[in-house]
């Protein structure tokens, strides 16, 4: 039964009808299954349990502990779970190294990020994992805010339109984020220039302060805790990605309200554009931005783990106490998605990536991934 | 005037802080673990703050932030002592510091080299606060005044005086960073992240890693030479551990010119984000080199080539804290957690930290400089004892050194591909080494190999050409480069003429740095 939720995929335009009905379904099987595992729920007394992440900054890796922290008090036998940074490959050497050695004893999860998710689904070299068998038991979403330099000709929303000309566009590699500038700058008739190579946020703030760059983006919460700072170096905001309502709606993130979605210019730019495929890949990029990072069991665990792992992190995401401490920790609440919608997500999300615009030789292919540049002849 | 006195008073607060409680016996903990990870190579401050960081957010913010800071400002002091007693840099910082302590070590000056470092390193933050407090009304026109172009200008600098300052030949010294240019390369590529001569091998898909191929080629050919001679590292039977305090100290002050300049650099190299301390160092060591009368004397063992990268390095730590707490642009990979922690702690960058904050600000230089001076102080108690491992038969030492080298190689990644690259480097190192290829330039490629290459990249996306020509400190950094690597040499060559030897073959060399290498 869970096999099947895990890898239920939802395509065309009827998917977010589609998905609040699902929702609806999903969500009394999950309270089903949640009684009947009760009755065998596993014991992981005297355990010891690893936690894989792909990441080793500080704050992630922290933000992990503390919600495992609180996920371990309500597994059985409140065992001790141990994260473990596996940092590499844009995220393949924990995903790989989590399929290759993970048992599908519940002593062994991880966390999987949204570079994974794209190099699975386009099929990259030295893939050795297949996400679509792993057991989601919950995702944490990411909201991105686009940003503009002093050199920007484009100082806030108004500006995205043609008179902006030709803008760098600074990044570390191509991604969503890069194709939704690409997408909506081309829309407004000023198509930006994608300057690869950045080693991170650090770099690229440094070359927008210094009038070298012109746009760039940021993740919201590290923009929120820099506003002032960010003021003072003539850094501005111009949209954001937003994040999806449970109907699948693209909504202004609550935190910055006054800073309109990317999906509220493009529509704006383009009233009539949304059965386009840049729309859709517009769209794209925002949901696949809700599952940013995934945590997921081995293939082949049994329901009851699951169900236990699920009901834990569930519970923990929602402790008081442990909202209270992230917030102190980070200044914000983990954006945590529940299993149900986190696993619906990121199968619409590989469902998406499936298709030809994504796959190499497509256009969403070149946006996200780039191709190597062919000497002229 | 008025600015005078709020600077003075900032400074003063902040001191304060620094001894306060419980803050100064949490940054005396810091700089345990900070002197304990230097010592060992292979470990180093990124080490220490992913074990720390847990315990520091569960005390005060300032007293967490005194806790971290103590512990990475002296574990570049400590990975002077392998550097010099081993010949195995600690961290890939320390060196330039072991080309010329490596020397003095075996000729039984491992006591002076190492006090005279450890004063290098006090004077070099002590210049860097200065420096700080002088910059303060123009820090922002500083730090802003250098793009893509200049860095790579920069990391192009310090690569080419590796090249040229370690050993015996020019063209051999740029023809090993070439190599670890080369090196370099293995990685996701650039623009597209596709692996780059790193096949489905995806523990390269990183970059080579640094450590297990810097122990690996230092450590292993020492430790062969060590077990194939049997005798001890000091060649001298005198034993002048005792002595070296003082005569450290001589050193230093005979040399406060140089301290000051090699600090000055290091703080800019600091101010500066992305840089590092291997380029603070190798400007700092080329400053050395290019300002001594006689300059085929350093990698023999001149107590100049210690004071100057030690000093240097040590200033580069204070500046690195500028960009992070003033712009929230961390100045290296250790300033990125440090960055993490302040937010956490509710210590936003920002220009409030060199106003209304000032004190918080001077808090934490203060803690960098107080820490280099009670680590100093801690080894040279430790010394004592430390120093025996110079006179210590290869029996007992090879086997704890190879022990805990290897240990140190494969303590970050666990993987095994590091052991294959630590014995590999490690039968590299042999040759280089016996067949007089210099390793330090290798090194200082692979390290920036990828910066030189983004900065590059990132140059000619943003500006296309015109960088080449149209930004002035670009030219003089090319100046700067065309004076201390290329002009040295022809003007030697010229003058050799001059002087009637045009016969003898001219071999066109840099400094002629003999360094441990020979």
């Amino acid at each position: 039964m869970a096999r099947f939720f895990d890898n239920l995929t939802l395509k065309g335009s009827a998917a977010p009808l589609a998905a609040s009905v699902l929702m609806a379904g999903v969500a009394a099987g999950s309270m089903t299954m949640t009684g009947t595992a009760l009755a065998a729920e596993p014991d992981f007394t005297g355990k010891k349990i690893t936690f894989l992440t792909p990441h080793r900054g500080a704050d992630s890796v922290l933000s992990l502990k503390t919600w495992m922290k609180y996920a371990s008090k309500n597994l059985k036998g409140n065992p001790e779970i141990t994260v473990q940074s596996k940092f590499g490959g844009g995220g393949v050497t924990a995903a790989n190294f989590f399929a290759a050695t993970a048992k599908p004893d519940g002593l062994t999860a991880s966390m999987l990020n949204l570079p994974a998710f794209i190099s699975y689904s386009v099929g990259r070299k030295g893939v050795k994992y297949d996400i679509s068998t792993m057991k989601v038991i919950a995702g944490e979403a990411a909201v991105y805010v686009h940003i503009a330099g002093k050199s920007a000709k484009a100082q806030d929303a108004s500006g995205v339109n043609a008179s902006a000309g030709e803008q760098s566009f600074g990044t570390r590699s191509r991604n969503f984020n890069v194709m939704t500038a690409q997408i909506l700058w081309r829309a407004a008739g000023s198509p930006v220039r994608v300057v690869t190579g950045f080693r991170g946020n650090d770099t690229v703030i440094q070359a927008l302060a210094s009038g070298e760059l012109n746009l760039g983006y940021i993740y919201m919460q590290a923009w929120m805790r820099n506003l002032k700072n960010y003021a003072d170096l003539n850094i501005k905001p111009i949209y954001q990605m937003g994040t999806l309502d449970a109907a699948g709606n693209i909504m202004r993130d609550p935190l910055i309200k006054d800073v309109p979605t990317a999906d509220e210019l493009y529509l704006k730019l383009k009233p009539n554009a949304k059965g386009t495929q840049d729309y859709k890949a517009l769209r794209t990029a925002m949901s696949m931005y809700q599952i940013a990072k995934g945590f997921f069991l081995p293939a082949g665990t049994d329901a009851a783990i699951v169900n236990a792992w699920r009901t834990a992190v569930d519970k923990g995401a929602k402790d008081p106490a442990f909202i209270a401490e992230h917030t102190k920790l980070f200044g914000f609440p983990l954006a945590y998605v529940p299993w149900a919608q986190a696993s619906k997500n990121l199968n619409d999300g590989l469902a998406t990536l499936k298709e030809p615009y994504f796959q190499p030789g497509g256009e969403g292919y070149q946006l996200i991934i780039g191709t190597r540049q062919k000497k002229k002849k | 005037m008025e600015e005078a006195l709020i600077i003075l008073n900032a400074a003063v607060s902040g001191m304060f802080h620094v001894f306060s409680w419980p803050v100064f016996p949490m940054m005396m903990i810091g700089i345990c673990v900070g002197m304990f990870l230097g010592l060992v190579p292979g470990l180093g401050g990124l080490i220490g703050f992913a074990l720390l960081i847990p315990f520091a957010l569960a005390m005060e913010p300032i007293t967490g932030v005194a806790f971290l800071l103590g512990m990475s400002a002296v574990v570049t002091q400590t990975d002077t002592i392998p550097a010099v007693i081993l010949g195995v840099p600690g961290t890939s910082a320390a060196m330039a510091t072991s080309l010329d302590g490596y020397p003095m070590a075996k000729r039984g000056e491992a006591g002076r080299a190492l006090c005279a470092s450890y004063y290098a390193s006090i004077f070099g933050t002590i210049v860097a606060a200065g420096l700080f407090i002088l910059l303060l009304p123009i820090l922002r026109a500083v730090i802003f005044a250098f793009g893509q172009p200049e860095f790579f200008m920069l990391i192009l600098l310090g690569l080419m005086l590796a090249g040229s300052l370690a050993g015996n030949s020019l063209a051999r010294g740029l023809i090993m960073a070439g190599f670890g240019l080369l090196l370099a390369m293995v990685t996701l590529e650039t623009s597209i992240g596709a692996p780059r001569y790193a096949g489905e091998i995806i523990y390269l898909w990183e970059g080579i890693p640094l450590i297990p191929v810097v122990l690996g080629l230092f450590a292993i050919p020492e430790v062969l030479d060590l077990a194939r001679r049997g005798t001890t590292i000091s060649a001298t039977t005198v034993d002048t551990r005792v002595s070296g305090l003082w005569a450290g100290l001589v050193d230093n002050l005979k040399n406060w010119w140089l301290i000051i300049r090699a600090s000055t650099l290091g703080a800019l190299a600091g101010f500066i984000p992305g840089l590092g301390g291997q380029v603070a160092e190798w400007l700092a060591y080329g400053t050395a080199v290019a300002s001594d009368k006689d300059p085929s004397s350093y990698g023999k063992g001149n107590v100049r080539g210690v004071i100057a990268p030690e000093a240097g390095t040590a200033a580069q730590k204070p500046g690195a804290l500028v960009p992070t707490v003033v712009f929230g642009i961390p100045g290296n990979a250790g300033m990125a957690l440090t960055l993490s922690v302040f937010l956490i702690f509710g210590l936003t960058p920002g220009p409030d930290m060199i106003t209304s904050k000032l004190d918080v600000t001077f808090g934490m230089i203060w803690v960098i400089v107080v820490a280099n001076i009670i680590a100093a102080v801690l080894a040279l108690v430790l010394q004592r004892w430390l120093i025996l491992i110079c006179y210590l038969r290869a029996s007992i030492l090879v086997p704890i050194v190879l022990g805990t080298m290897l240990t140190g190689a494969t303590m970050a990644n666990q993987s095994f591909g590091d052991v294959a690259l630590f014995l590999c480097f490690g039968f590299l190192g042999y040759l280089f080494k016996h067949t007089d290829w210099p390793r330090v330039p290798l090194i200082m490629g692979l390290i920036m190999g990828g910066l030189a290459e983004k900065y590059l990249f990132l140059s000619f996306d943003l500006h296309g050409a015109t960088w080449l020509w149209n930004r002035p400190l670009v030219w003089v950094i090319a100046l700067v480069i065309f004076l201390s690597v290329f002009f040295p040499p022809m003007l030697r060559h010229y003058r050799a003429k001059r002087h009637g030897k045009a016969g003898a073959p001219a071999k066109v060399s840099g400094v002629k740095v003999s360094g441990y290498d020979e």
